[in-house]
């Protein structure tokens, strides 16, 4: 088991897993949503290739209203 | 028509997607305006609601082109983070840069604004920097390579018209050759006409709009507005002067004039 921050709040993983599967497991699906870890962009093109180990804060944003 | 990040625009209204009493009224609002280019942003949402993809669904069905903001960014690490994700949601190279300074009026960071729109630019961006009314931070942004500046009228969502015209007006005559629109702060119609008077290339506008009690009808005052401002400020508007001159002709004056009685 592994935990990881999302959004700001602690979610368990199951084990280390490329960033593909670490979003189905946490509900993101389809393309309505950018993601960024450790307050870095990772483009969707890279999410088969990388991993996650534990200890990392995604921010998952999706569209909304804006001025 | 005029032309600005690349777009050809008939409207000089950027309309915001916020603080609409409901979606419908939103898309009403937007199509009364008769903007061509409508503000979005970008939010942490919880993956059993729809995750933004029914907004996201309404806002591209409306044809328009989308400018995202960095909406909440207090940093310049966090802007360029932000720009690079909504680029690829978004599909746009265009991003609204806001880099906050201070919580309280929301007034924008020169220095992180400055650093992050070289970076974003770097990078192949089309920068909107949201700015103050500053002359030389506004010059600093356009030798970046902006084409477009947005300097405050007031701040976000005050509502409070164009509290510095002196400043507007001199950032409008020592930058004349790239867009300048105004950003916030813009409350009735009359405030954006004066702007378009000055010469200013296009108002974005949010707030005045969702927040009247009628928000499709105000967007309509708003388009007229600008489309009236712009008319007059290419009619050429007559100078101010410290006297009075009829505007009757003075030939033929009746009766009471000259005659001694």
């Amino acid at each position: 088991m592994i935990e990881l921050t999302v959004n700001g709040t602690p979610k368990p993983l199951p084990a280390p897993c490329v960033l593909r599967k670490a979003l189905d497991e946490l509900g993101f699906q389809g393309r309505h949503f950018a993601v960024a870890i450790n307050g870095r962009f990772v483009p969707r093109h890279q999410y088969e290739a990388f991993h996650i180990e534990g200890g990392e804060a995604l921010e998952v944003l999706s569209p909304m209203q804006g001025g | 028509m005029w032309h600005v990040g690349g777009a050809a625009l008939d409207s000089r209204m950027f309309i915001g997607t916020a603080l609409y009493p409901s979606p419908e009224i939103m898309r009403r609002s937007i199509e009364a305006s008769g903007a061509g280019v409508i503000t979005v942003s970008l939010r942490r949402q919880a993956p059993d609601s729809d995750g933004g993809r029914a907004f996201w669904d309404y806002v591209r069905d409306l044809g328009l082109h989308i400018l995202p903001n960095t909406a909440g960014c207090h940093s310049v690490k966090e802007a360029v983070t932000t720009a690079q994700m909504a680029r690829e949601l978004f599909d746009t190279r265009w991003i609204k840069l806001e880099v906050i300074g201070d919580t309280y009026n929301l007034q924008p960071d020169p220095i992180g604004l400055v650093e992050a729109t070289r970076e974003l630019i770097s990078q192949d961006f089309e920068v909107f920097p949201y700015t103050t009314d500053d002359l030389v931070l506004c010059t600093r942004l356009a030798e970046a390579g902006c084409s477009t500046v947005m300097p405050w009228a007031s701040p976000i969502g005050s509502g409070q018209g164009l509290l510095n015209p002196f400043n507007l007006d001199m950032i409008r005559k020592r930058l004349p050759d790239i867009n300048l629109i105004i950003d916030a702060g813009i409350g009735r119609p009359s405030d954006a006409a004066r702007a378009l008077e000055m010469g200013y290339d296009g108002i974005l506008i949010n707030s005045a709009v969702a927040l009247a009690q009628d928000p499709v009808v105000m967007a309509r005052a708003f388009a007229l507005a600008v489309e009236s401002g712009r008319m007059a400020y290419e009619s050429g508007i007559m100078p101010k002067r410290d006297f009075a001159n009829p505007s009757t002709p003075t030939v033929g004056t009746p009766f009471w004039h000259g005659e001694p009685s």
